[in-house]
């Protein structure tokens, strides 16, 4: 009986261990997605040097190496603010991108009362989805 | 004199209609005897034809030869037995002959940061990581609806059981039925992604297995876009408002 009942403990352990591990892994995989996307579409691998303005140095703000960061520092500018974006969520750079000037502006405005990602996530969306 | 001037005119006539034809047919056809595809792509007919340019070349990203393995490793023909692979003149076939009919559904199943930046048209883009969820999540709930498939009210336990045990004898109507979902209209479905060296179609349809789907109607375009652009195929840049399902998660 104590086996039976130990021996399904381990089951379930290494049950939720594998969950963790593939869960670990896909995460992994969408990270290299999404780096793989910029190398893509960002121009650097696409042979054409990229527009003057972008070679400047960025002072900018990046995820790399913070572990997992689920919003954006406080108080960037606009281009900081750009600038963090396009290094470390691409995906959302992407479709923040496509806005005008003054839907840009709105969402800069969401991420200054939330910095949370979701939060610029969300904004960006619900304004694409708008035009 | 009259007749003469008369086959005349025609003979110019004829011969004019032979010169234009001839300067409108494409030197880069899809195949021998078929120069255009049209696709309704989003509502819209988009016609498709090959690059005509013959000094164009693909962009230098789609002519990468090495990217890391894993996680860009090169995927199987055929990623689980039963689907069926396919190449370009299939996929135009089944623009042809079930989107544009409403019948199936062309799937770029790549993260939306992909497909944003251009898709093959008539694709829609149902990210593979949908089909990553549970059978009753919302996400699958919105993919399933787009490809036919319909949300099984609360079966119980013993009708299941039957379901499962005579499935194959055609008992119960129980063929294409999960728990939670029935297949019997679903519709074809042909999925891609990048290309050779791209696994998130093979994990979408590995995930769409395991949720019932049933096998012979998924199709997999493993030439995907880096295939597609060699060839010299059109892609479209979307609309952000076709954009249907969110990602999270690797940012």
């Amino acid at each position: 009986m104590r086996k039976t009942a130990a021996g399904q403990l381990l089951v379930l352990l290494a049950g939720i261990g594998m969950m963790t591990v593939s869960h670990g892994a896909d995460d992994d995989y969408l990270k290299a997605l999404k780096a793989e996307t910029q190398a893509i579409t960002g121009g650097e691998a696409a042979g054409t040097a990229p527009p003057a303005a972008e070679t400047k140095p960025q002072q900018g703000w990046s995820a790399a190496g913070q572990g997992l960061v689920e919003e954006l520092p406080p108080n960037l500018s606009q281009e900081q603010f750009e600038a963090a974006l396009k290094s470390s969520y691409f995906g959302t750079y992407v479709f923040y991108n496509k806005l005008g000037a003054a839907d840009k502006s709105t969402v800069y405005q969401a991420y200054q009362s939330n910095a949370q990602i979701s939060n610029i996530r969300d904004t960006t969306t619900s304004l694409l989805k708008k035009e | 004199m009259e007749k003469m001037r008369y086959f005349m005119r025609v003979g110019a006539v004829m011969l004019l209609g032979v010169l234009w034809g001839n300067a409108q047919a494409l030197d880069v056809k899809i195949t021998e005897d078929r120069e255009t595809v049209t696709v309704q792509h989003h509502g819209k007919p988009f016609v498709i034809q090959r690059e005509q340019d013959p000094g164009h070349v693909v962009d230098v990203a789609w002519g990468k030869t090495s990217r890391k393995c894993p996680p860009f490793c090169l995927q199987p023909n055929v990623p689980l037995p039963g689907i069926h692979a396919v190449g370009e003149l299939e996929v135009l076939d089944f623009m042809e002959k079930f989107v544009n009919t409403g019948k199936g559904v062309l799937i770029d199943s790549r993260l939306p940061s992909w497909y944003m930046a251009g898709t093959i048209p008539g694709s829609v883009n149902i990210p593979f990581t949908v089909f990553g969820e549970i059978p009753t999540a919302a996400d699958v709930e919105k993919a399933f609806n787009l490809l036919g498939a319909v949300r099984r009210p609360n079966v119980g336990g013993f009708r299941r059981t039957l379901e499962r045990n005579f499935a194959d004898w055609g008992w119960f109507g129980a063929k294409h039925k999960t728990a939670y979902w029935d297949f019997t209209d679903a519709k074809e479905i042909v999925l891609w992604c990048n290309g050779p060296w791209c696994g998130q179609s093979p994990r979408a349809i590995k995930n769409l297995v395991n949720l019932g789907y049933p096998k012979e109607r998924i199709h997999y375009y493993r030439g995907g876009m880096q295939m597609w652009k060699v060839l010299g195929m059109p892609t479209v840049v979307p609309d952000a408002a076709s954009v249907m399902f969110e990602v999270s998660g690797g940012e």
